[in-house]
């Protein structure tokens, strides 16, 4: 196999390219808002849930979509404006981007085009990198066990 | 009673049998599963079928965009391979996996006790994949290959259940 196909071999096992943004310290707090369907019983946790294996996982070629706490304060807001518009049962899982990067993501700062209006939208970004198949469910995976859920809707 | 989802009723059919579930497929339809039914005379689920049954007749109703993205409705082959993945164990028996969609029409169903952790993956086509991890212990593979590890993990843990 040639180098060039090698590579294009390799964009096709990925969900999205990997992109990551050094500005993005490691120690940045960001959240993922979850669907019910993704959060499981954990007692002993602060909500009394945990994400499930694959809650970091996205079908979206841009990423998985994240909020980056700091700038979300910025505008005023915190974890629970993350689901703001979601029905109850939906939650806010906390991670760090150096945990991200660890389980094989990048991190990067990017608004949601689709957005414009949406007032999170300067605190959104992606985790990058997302491998195809069972590769990404074990990122999502390494993800998961470094996450906490820390708001339920 | 409400009528549970078709899902049941295929459950209904199959759920102490290792026969292959798709031979069992018929037109969806909802069906009765109370004391008066055909269905509950002929075969009824234990407790840990019907939390399961519920629990993926739930997920099976899920719309595209489910997870407020582009995640895809949960496929039929992936319920009919999960089907016969839980045909083929002691689900009576074990703890209650946690169910969860895949954003590929796929479907995760993960133990998690004692520091044990157990992840069958049913994709959306139908392939099963298997994960264990305890301590420095881990391994994967098809459920073909890691069934039977899968079987024992779970016979473990349910012998390690609480006897109520």
């Amino acid at each position: 196999m040639t180098s060039a196909s090698s590579e294009a071999a390799a964009e096709i096992a990925l969900c999205c390219p990997l992109h990551d943004d050094p500005d993005v310290p490691a120690d940045a707090v960001l959240y993922r808002r979850l669907p019910p369907w993704h959060l499981h019983p954990a007692p002993g946790t602060p909500t009394g849930h945990r994400p499930s294996s694959n809650a970091f996982q996205d079908c979206d070629p841009q990423g998985v979509s994240i909020y980056v706490a700091e700038l979300l304060e910025r505008l005023k807001l915190g974890a629970s404006d993350v689901v703001a518009d979601k029905e109850a049962g939906w939650g806010v899982a906390q991670f760090l981007a150096g945990d991200a990067r660890t389980a094989g993501f990048g991190v990067r700062l990017r608004p949601d085009p689709a957005a414009d209006d949406d007032p999170r939208n300067e605190a959104h970004g992606e985790l990058t990198g997302l491998q195809r198949g069972n590769p990404g469910g074990r990122q999502s995976k390494a993800l998961s066990k470094k996450s906490l859920v820390i708001y339920l809707r | 009673m409400t009528a549970p989802h078709y899902l049941a009723r295929r459950r209904a059919h199959t759920w102490d049998q290792p026969r292959p579930v798709r031979h069992l497929v018929s037109v969806p339809t909802v069906v009765d599963l109370s004391a008066n039914s055909r269905l509950a005379r002929e075969r009824r689920p234990g407790h840990n079928g019907r939390h399961v049954v519920a629990r993926l007749n739930q997920l099976i109703a899920l719309q595209p965009g489910w997870d407020g993205s582009n995640a895809q409705p949960i496929t039929e082959d992936a319920v009919m391979a999960a089907l016969e993945v839980l045909n083929d164990i002691a689900l009576e028996r074990a703890p209650l996996p946690d169910i969860s969609p895949g954003i590929d029409g796929g479907l995760l169903f993960e133990w998690r006790r004692d520091g044990f952790e157990l992840e069958v993956w049913v994709d959306a086509a139908g392939a099963v994949t298997v994960t264990y991890e305890h301590g420095d212990s881990s391994w994967e593979g098809s459920w073909s290959d890691c069934g039977l590890g899968a079987r024992q993990v779970l016979d473990h843990l349910a012998d390690s259940l609480p006897v109520e």
